[in-house]
């Protein structure tokens, strides 16, 4: 239903361009969801946002396409894209509190979308709106309806996002770290209501999170970014039962758990390099435990991997498909894990 | 709501009953008696004198009733009388009363149109053409005391062009026309700093608002761009846009005697700055506590206009 191909968005900084995603390839079915993980500043909300094109002013797409049901939305004009937002793919952010305007009741911000995008009577608009309101568990629709989103709490005003987002059906939804500034167990609540809405309405989610427990809960599939590079792609039981990219490693590795309690949690040492220092070759080098010179020079590409036949990944450590290799894999592998329980 | 707004009145009414007492306690407390100081120093030497004027302004009266008096007078209105004729202070009030309002609403008026209009056009051009051309026009509005542009209206408009007229209040209901023409001048000169004000807060609160979450929410919902600036993001902005406005306007209740003066239009700073000038008591003490009124009623009203607009306040 979705697919993105070669997508790269720059930025201008300082009068130059710099490519703050690269080269992304992403394809998402109906019903599935996928999840894209990694850091702050791996380009995962950037991604996001090129599909809505609703990037910064300084931000513009500048290669690629993105095929949505067999169109190139880049090619949209203003007009047509947004009939497509808030109808056909919709989408919810980070921080439910300030993603409503606060001078209007929650209704009513739910009825513009319909307002703009359907053709129904001023009742039917009133009615749909409540019942949308029911179907995201808000207790009591009617009095919801009349509030202002100051008057609810995080939970609350992030299901009467979802119930705008949902308004007009859509076939996508895109979630850019719904339950980031949720607390856990409203988090839990909001997970499982995307789960069902998904559920009863076929519904195609593109999650964006960094939190790996998300991931366990609600992912299909999964896509590793890295510096705005998909470093890994693979289903959710092969991500996290045989990660193959360093970087997924680390990061499954850095999740606290009760069994690893009195042990220092593993971080991955240094930080995601900006947007306009990246290293050559490839990008996550410097923070590797496993880098070699080759990585320093050549940029390793996303290919498959010899042993799991849908699992990709951008590593000269591993072997790929097409890939060349420095060492045997076997040792390697070895030498990852080592690295990983020496630094615990 | 209505909680809210009797709350504001309420408040309006204890600060004016504030501002009656400090008015009340000057001229008590002001060294040497009120009665020759009211005189002034040549009349004040004969005790005859001294003596009529303590009877009229009620000084022999005890302090406390003086006081009572004094604030049941304020509230109707009775300020007294002037000290060198008999005609009564509210006389006087009364006929500069209109003439400050209809100046302060009509620059009220034109400062608003003109500076909201501007901050938007400037807000969504940022960094462009028009952006810096409101910004220049709100620093040269800025910059320029009002009687440097007054003087450069009457000499452009009246003299050289000969369009309007120079100076002078013409009744409105003997020539309606003439009294339009006659305000124009002096409301665009007064409105002049306006325009600055409320354009470079529209701006600065418009492209505040355009930095906040929710816009992003808007546009993924597909809204055009036109709704969105209008019906969300200028509906924000407009909450501290008002208040600029209405502190605008408390000021020039009092305020404008600069232009009063130089387009002869008498209205309360000129009755206050003449009646300092001729030391008569009474007169200055209604319209300080008129001008002060104005100020706390209009405060209050903005506060109550600001509930309207900002649920979150209410």
């Amino acid at each position: 239903m979705l697919r993105i191909n070669n997508l790269t968005t720059s930025f201008k900084i300082n009068k130059k361009l710099y490519p703050a995603v690269k080269d992304i390839n992403i394809t998402l079915e109906k019903g599935e969801t996928l999840c894209i993980v990694g850091e702050s500043g791996s380009g995962k909300t950037i991604t996001s946002l090129s599909l809505m094109q609703l990037l910064p002013s300084n931000g513009e797409i500048s290669s690629g396409e993105i095929i949505y049901k067999d169109q190139d939305i880049t090619k949209f004009g203003k007009k047509k894209m947004n009939k497509l937002r808030g109808k056909s793919i919709s989408m919810i952010f980070q921080d439910p509190m300030s993603a409503l305007d606060p001078v209007y009741t929650c209704g009513y911000q739910i009825k513009e979308v319909l307002d703009f995008h359907e053709n129904y009577t001023n009742e039917e608009k009133v009615e749909r709106v409540i019942s949308l309101l029911k179907q995201v568990g808000i207790p009591h629709p009617k009095n919801i309806y009349n509030a202002y989103p100051h008057e609810l709490s995080g939970g609350m005003c992030q299901r009467v996002v979802i119930a705008m987002a949902l308004a007009c059906d859509p076939d996508l939804l895109i979630a850019d770290e719904p339950t980031t500034a949720l607390d856990v167990t409203i988090q839990a609540k909001i997970l499982k209501l995307l789960n069902d809405l998904k559920e009863q309405r076929n519904l195609s989610i593109l999650l964006i999170t960094h939190d790996l427990g998300v991931v366990a809960e609600m992912a299909d599939k999964v896509i590793v970014m890295y510096a705005g590079e998909v470093v890994e792609v693979a289903d959710i039981n092969t991500l996290f039962d045989h990660p193959k990219h360093p970087y997924t490693k680390g990061l499954i590795g850095s999740v606290a758990s009760i069994s690893s309690k009195g042990n220092q949690l593993y971080s991955i040492p240094g930080k995601v390099p900006s947007i306009t220092e990246m290293p050559k070759g490839c990008r996550f080098n410097t923070r590797c435990p496993l880098a070699s010179d080759k990585c320093f020079i050549e940029r390793p590409e996303l290919e498959f991997v010899t042993d799991h036949t849908s699992q990709e990944v951008r590593c000269w450590n591993v072997d790929t498909v097409g890939g060349k290799q420095n060492e045997p894999a076997s040792l390697r592998n070895k030498k990852c894990k080592k690295t990983l329980s020496s630094q615990k | 709501m209505l909680k809210f707004i009797l709350k504001q009145i309420f408040v309006a009414i204890i600060q004016i009953l504030i501002v009656a007492t400090i008015v009340f306690s000057l001229l008590r407390f002001m060294p040497g008696d009120p009665a020759v100081l009211a005189l002034g120093t040549e009349r004040g030497s004969d005790p005859e004198a001294v003596q009529q004027m303590r009877e009229q302004l009620g000084l022999n009266e005890p302090f406390l009733t003086q006081f009572a008096d004094w604030i049941a007078g304020v509230f109707q209105l009775d300020f007294g009388q002037s000290l060198f004729n008999n005609v009564q202070v509210w006389d006087y009030l009364a006929s500069s009363i209109p003439k400050t309002l209809e100046l302060a609403i009509a620059a009220i008026i034109i400062g608003s149109v003109v500076g909201v209009t501007l901050g938007i056009l400037a807000s969504i051009n940022r960094g462009g053409m028009i952006d810096k051309l409101a910004t220049s026009i709100a620093a040269i509005g800025l910059s320029f005391p009002v009687y440097i542009t007054g003087t450069a209206f009457v000499l452009i408009l009246s003299i050289q062009f000969n369009l309007l007229p120079s100076s002078g209040y013409v009744d409105f209901f003997d020539d309606p026309i003439g009294h339009l023409k006659s305000l124009i001048m002096p409301s665009f000169a007064i409105s002049l700093p306006l325009i600055a004000s409320i354009t470079r807060m529209t701006r600065s609160s418009m492209l505040e608002v355009l930095d906040r979450d929710f816009v992003r929410t808007l546009r993924a919902k597909g809204l055009s761009e036109k709704i969105i600036l209008i019906r969300h993001v200028l509906r924000n902005a407009v909450i501290s846009v008002v208040t600029v406005i209405g502190l605008e306007m408390a000021n020039l209740i009092g305020g404008t005697v600069l232009i009063e003066y130089m387009f002869n239009w008498s209205g309360l700073s000129t009755l206050l700055v003449d009646s300092i000038n001729s030391r008569d008591y009474p007169i200055i003490q209604g319209a300080v506590i008129i001008i002060a009124s104005f100020y706390i009623l209009i405060n209050r009203t903005v506060e109550i206009i600001y509930g309207l607009m900002d649920p979150r306040t209410r």
